[in-house]
């Protein structure tokens, strides 16, 4: 028997033992890179059951966090679906760190471990490696570490301070969690080790300046030096990041907090660009999970019963049910993302006369090198607004509605038609946009003469206002850090005042 | 190089932490759901465990969003069949007709309410936190009645059953270690002697004393009473942790199937807070019409008998089991149900002094609850309401059955607030 006859004995055995995952994660990768020419993370393949995968569930998938009740109440609630059959568990989870961890379900076929290995340990791995957002907006080689430096320094504060008052301040973090991405500046790296350095640097300067006579001054406000004297406006430029400027700027917040309110804004900077790609990720990883697989069955690891039971996972993958259907819970980022790759690999080979003039640049293109440099250089608000291609639109039928406030009825925008492609990809792309999503509010002001009060203004889009109720809890805890009065303003796009909360 | 890791042996636990900060943070929920629980009849079938479902109103988290009845919006969706660009379709909504405004949209509800699966120890944790068995506490401290025999280190003085040779022997080495190097120095110096003096009676006087001291050296006794040790005893107190449940009910024709009902959900409420004290919970079920008889759990809530009530016999055959089965050692907890009704006055005052003089010393506490209406005092009542006291005999109307876990509580409340109250 040659090598290949074992592994397809192996492979087409439903039941897998170590040396199949083994056989198959070699063949596996040998495809992802020498087919598709993926570069990844090395691979840590972890064999979890259903009792551990709703654990990671509720830590997204890192191997260890700081303890808090949200992550108790995430689990209560997954673990409820779970066991009253609402929800099943994903085949696997795989997180963006080097190595790159993907948890996989001790109850899967030979089948599904193959595509989840494909999917996970190929295509997810090798988006992380290479996207741009994500080499920009994270670390994987520290995160691991600096999880566990936050357990640790979370731990400890509340041996310190008592878990209640640590809770207090990771429960305002967390309402502010949206709110602490640098969008535009790319953070620094971390990791452990330089954090605990930072750490130690601080507190040695501390205790080197420290002057008993020094306790009987009343503290100054740390931000007192920022242009008192002068009509000077502070922060000069808004700031979006309110996590960050409550953490710099907070004039009472006593050390401990405002590191704690650090490795809430890491950890939300840590997941922003998986919030932002989840498209072109899943997209992608469907996209390799259906390319090796295929190959493995040219090649003839795999029988045609194989195939079968891969095809049928893969469809159910990629199932997208229509509006008006029951199961519609809205556009499936598997089907989405993998369509605009499958098209855009279609429109490299057999280009019509639609694409040359949609696309000319990716006309006679090599494929491979032009998903690659996709996969690399977008996120998913500009990956649709370039390449949904009009066949796309068509196949999935693709239709915006105006849903205006105002007005009793929707209106249907635009359908897949001439004239509806590139309204329907404006307008898909904007609702994969942050913006859309998080409100856009910036801290403005602060009162430097009088009251330290932190003016926040939020800019009214598309005449979105505000959740009320929600808001008013989360300026509570926005007056909480600050520990002074906070006033929050809508304004439309004239700048008139729409309405305001306040905390005093 | 890939690295494959099979984790499935390693905790599942991982979550344990977290999901306890978030049922402290909903501890109030819980508390406030327990009495719908124990309306509703889910702890009924108690004894077998299992898991108690609480529902809880899911926490909000807060954080600015939108409002998602504002705007212009524009979505996308998949699968169009039927519209073209510009088509208007009606906004289904409940009140339409409204046209327009604001608050067009009657604000939907969302019941963000989830149940939380608490295993049963946590569910009794809840259940029972505030309560506390009176006189249990004291019963622990001063039942002194029971002791356990606990080895403690060894004494020089015992009877020869508890020798201990090793440890006496090793006594023993060390002594004659000790003398035969004392004689033996003796010996040395008698010897120098004896080799430095040339007087012979002298010599003659110091042979006599080396002859004895060699004889001394060799004749060190191998035991001698200082030597002895004897493994020694104490008398350690060990906790009472049996109780046994007395549940004498009045099954007379004018107990109807709601008293007995309500009657069984208390029994069974005393029941689960006895198993959760004690490691051993005995229960005893005396049921009386005009007679007192012992029976069986099945028996004692289901077969109906009619007649009249006489209370008295039940007391004493209970006073007769526990004397014949349940010595000292034993809690002994009272629980009587009865709708109050009796024979006679003389019947009533029989009871109150049975109480009185020889059942109440010798029991931790009984509870008498009386289900009726309260329309008048029963004879029954009125000769208990005199002898009871909260310490260890507690009297209770119950009617309904949501009012059996307050009067439950009123029972068995931590006496501080009971003194305070």
């Amino acid at each position: 028997m040659t090598d290949k006859d074992k592994y397809r004995a192996m492979f087409c055995n439903p039941n897998w033992d170590y040396n199949t995952l083994e056989a198959a994660d070699e063949v596996i990768s040998r495809i992802g890179r020498e087919y598709l020419k993926l570069k990844t993370y090395p691979n840590q393949i972890e064999i979890v059951t259903s009792e551990q995968m709703l654990d990671a569930y509720a830590l997204t998938g890192l191997p260890t966090s700081y303890p808090h009740w949200k992550f108790g109440k995430d689990f209560v609630l997954n673990q409820n679906n779970y066991t009253k059959g609402r929800m099943g568990l994903s085949y696997e989870l795989v997180i963006n760190s080097n190595p790159c961890i993907s948890y996989n379900m001790e109850n899967n076929s030979t089948c599904m471990m193959l595509l989840v290995i494909a999917h996970a340990c190929q295509g997810h791995n090798a988006f992380f490696a290479n996207n741009y957002m994500f080499l920009d907006w994270t670390s994987a080689e520290s995160i691991v570490d600096y999880m566990v430096f936050a357990r640790d320094y979370i731990l400890r504060c509340e041996e310190e301070y008592g878990e209640e008052e640590v809770e207090r301040v990771l429960d305002a973090a967390h309402a502010l969690m949206n709110h602490g991405v640098d969008k535009y500046k790319k953070p620094s790296k971390l990791s452990a080790i330089e954090e605990k350095e930072r750490l130690k640097k601080l507190t040695l300067i501390k205790r080197e300046n420290y002057n008993e006579i020094w306790k009987t001054l009343p503290a100054a406000p740390v931000i007192l030096d920022a242009g008192i004297g002068e009509e000077q406006r502070f922060p000069k430029e808004p700031e979006e990041n309110i996590l960050y400027f409550i953490e710099k700027y907070a004039p009472a917040l006593p050390q401990w907090k405002r590191e704690i309110i650090r490795i809430v804004r890491k950890v939300s900077q840590y997941f922003y660009p998986q919030g932002a790609t989840k498209v072109m990720n899943e997209g992608f990883a469907t996209f390799t999970h259906y390319h090796i697989i295929n190959k493995m069955f040219e090649e003839g690891y795999v029988n045609d019963g194989f195939m079968l039971e891969f095809l049928k996972s893969h469809s159910g993958v990629l199932y997208q049910p229509e509006y008006n259907s029951k199961y519609y819970s809205g556009l499936n980022p598997y089907t989405l993302g993998f369509n605009i790759f499958m098209d855009i690999k279609r429109i490299c080979l057999n280009p019509t006369a639609e694409d040359k003039q949609w696309f000319p640049d990716l006309i006679g293109k090599n494929w491979l090198e032009q998903v690659h440099y996709i996969m690399e250089n977008f996120r998913d608000d500009s990956f649709i607004l370039q390449y949904l291609s009009p066949k796309v639109i068509r196949d999935m039928k693709l239709f915006t509605i105006v849903d205006n406030e105002h007005e009793t009825e929707y209106e249907i925008g635009a359908i897949h038609n001439e004239r509806g492609y590139r309204k329907v990809r404006e307008q898909l792309s904007s609702q994969y946009d942050r913006a859309s999503m998080v409100p856009n509010i910036q801290v403005t002001k602060v009162d430097l003469h009088q009251t330290s009060k932190l003016y926040l203004t939020h800019a009214i889009q598309k005449e979105r206002r505000l959740d009320a109720e929600s808001a008013k809890a989360t300026l509570e805890h926005i007056r909480y850090l600050w520990g002074f009065p906070v006033e929050l303003h809508s304004k439309n796009k004239l700048g008139i005042n729409e309405s305001s909360f306040e905390m005093k | 190089m890939s690295h494959i890791v099979d984790r499935r042996k390693n905790d599942k636990g991982k979550s344990t932490g977290n999901r306890q900060k978030f049922l402290k943070r909903v501890e109030s929920q819980i508390r406030k759901a327990i009495p719908d629980i124990i309306s509703q009849e889910s702890i009924k079938d108690s004894n077998t465990g299992g898991s108690v479902k609480v529902p809880v109103r899911g926490l909000d988290e807060p954080a600015f969003r939108h409002d998602p009845k504002t705007g212009r919006k524009q979505v996308v969706r998949p699968g169009n069949d039927r519209y073209n660009e510009g088509d208007r379709i009606p906004k289904p909504k409940g009140g339409s007709g409204s046209g327009g405004g604001k608050g067009s949209n009657s604000p939907e509800v969302t019941e963000d309410e989830f149940t939380v699966v608490l295993s049963r120890e946590e569910f009794l944790k809840y259940f029972f936190d505030d309560l506390e068995l009176p006189n249990m506490v004291k019963k622990l401290m001063e039942s002194t009645e029971s002791f356990e025999m606990k080895r403690a280190g060894y004494t020089r003085d015992s009877v020869p059953s508890r020798l201990n040779i090793k440890t006496s022997y090793q006594q023993s080495l060390g002594r004659q270690l000790a003398l035969k190097g004392a004689f033996e120095k003796k010996l040395q110096n008698l010897q120098e002697q004896l080799a430095k003096t040339k007087k012979k009676d002298e010599r003659a006087a110091l042979e006599v004393e080396i002859e004895k001291a060699k004889r001394q050296a060799n004749t060190i006794p191998f035991f001698e009473d200082i030597d002895l040790r004897y493994n020694n005893f104490e008398r350690v107190p060990i906790p009472v942790t049996s109780a046994v449940m007395f549940c004498i009910m009045d099954v007379s024709a004018s107990m109807g199937h709601h008293e007995k009902d309500i009657a069984k959900r208390f029994f069974t409420l005393l029941y689960i807070f006895l198993t959760r004290q004690y490691k051993n919970v005995e229960l005893v079920f005396i049921r009386h019409h005009t007679e007192a008889k012992e029976v069986d759990e099945e028996e004692f809530f289901n077969s109906r008998e009619s007649g009249g009530t006489v209370v008295a016999p039940s007391l004493k055959l209970m006073d007769k089991i526990m004397r014949e089965r349940y010595d000292e050692s034993w809690n002994v907890y009272c629980c009587q149900a009865s709708d109050g009704d009796v024979w006679s006055k003389q019947d009533a005052l029989e009871c109150k002094n049975l109480l009185l003089e020889t059942i109440l010393p010798c029991i931790q506490y009984m509870a008498y609850i009386e289900i009726n209406n309260k329309s008048k005092e029963s004879d029954l009542w009125q000769a208990y309401n005199r002898i009871s006291n909260d310490e260890e005999f507690s009297i209770r109307h119950i009617y309904e059955v949501y009012e059996i876990w307050p009067v439950f509580q009123g029972l068995f409340r931590k006496r501080k607030e009971a003194a305070v109250s």
